[in-house]
């Protein structure tokens, strides 16, 4: 079977499904529709799966790992194509991913789910303000950590960085100090860590 | 429009303080039409509903307004609100800053002066 004919049969199957639209994303993505599916690389496949789904018009789009496999440019096209079509057309869609970084700006909520328990759910910009680091000398880091809702402290050569959940306590900080903000993917990793 | 997840801003916020300093340079004008919710999250990445808090914060401060089926429009006065709020925030942002910086150094409330004279003449 063809791309072209899987695009085909796809509109026999679904009243909703854009036949023109999924040859206009194959282009997009260099998917050559001519090619035999079965030929197709890992990321090919994917990539044929994205847009199939991207034309077709159900309420629900369920995304489980979708860029799996594809380079960068490609996930890049994806998420833009995603944004796209969802301005155009408002349905709900669930990713369900581990490259939260990529994905957190997209949606409109996170939910951080570890070992089928739920950890967090928030915006984005919830999540990223939820925690915060604090860097400096190892016994400058500890007597700011005292009693406060630490996560993780990584220790090297009497250099420390603890990272809290909360906002940086103004009163404990000092200019030994420095506080961060820490990207998703480190607070996921610290809270699943933790096994909170 | 440069926003970053990794600053220590908010992304609704970042939004807003970009537009209202594209207001505040002149880049839009007054009566001139700022990007739509929509247009930001297609072209930004962000999700619709971060950027349209954004957008919000600037409406509840009359910087921009909403036009009916035509889109988000900047307000007239609006360049010298956001002058005035950037002349209250001066303090607090960059005069307490270069205060305590000052004193950590050690220098004297005279050297300070001196070389902010030294700055306003050269620059």
């Amino acid at each position: 079977m063809h791309v072209d004919d899987l695009i085909e049969q796809m509109g026999r199957f679904h009243e909703g499904f854009d036949a023109k639209r999924a040859k206009r994303l194959a282009k997009a993505f260099d998917l050559d529709v001519k090619a035999k599916t079965g030929a197709l690389s890992t990321g090919y496949r994917t990539i044929c799966q994205l847009v199939l789904a991207l034309s077709l018009d159900a309420d629900y789009l369920l995304l489980d790992e979708p860029v799996l496999g594809l380079d960068a440019a490609h996930r890049e096209l994806f998420y833009q194509l995603l944004m796209e079509d969802y301005l155009e057309r408002p349905r709900t869609v669930v990713i369900a991913t581990h490259l939260i970084e990529e994905v957190a700006n997209l949606v409109e909520r996170v939910t951080i789910i570890d070992e089928g328990r739920v950890l967090m759910q928030a915006s984005a910009d919830e999540l990223r303000s939820s925690g915060y680091s604090v860097s400096g000398r190892a016994a400058d880091v500890r007597a700011y950590c005292e009693g406060l809702d630490v996560l993780d402290v990584d220790e090297l050569g009497g250099v420390a960085v603890a990272y809290l959940l909360g906002t940086p306590d103004a009163e404990r900080l000092n200019d030994r100090l420095d506080t961060a903000p820490v990207n998703l993917q480190k607070l996921f990793v610290k809270l699943t860590e933790k096994g909170e | 429009m440069n926003i970053d997840p990794g600053r220590d801003v908010p992304l609704f916020v970042q939004i807003a303080e970009q537009i209202e300093d594209d207001v505040f340079t002149g880049a839009y004008a007054e009566g001139d039409r700022v990007p739509s919710t929509n247009e930001l999250a297609a072209l930004l990445g962000i999700n619709p509903h971060t950027v349209l808090k954004g957008m919000n914060i600037l409406v509840d401060e009359g910087i921009i307004y909403k036009r009916r089926g035509m889109g988000m429009y900047v307000q007239d006065g609006a360049r010298e609100k956001v002058r005035a709020k950037r002349e209250s925030a001066f303090d607090e942002r960059y005069v307490s800053a270069l205060v305590a910086e000052a004193k950590k150094l050690g220098l004297t409330k005279e050297q300070v002066i001196d070389l902010i004279e030294k700055g306003y003449d050269h620059a």
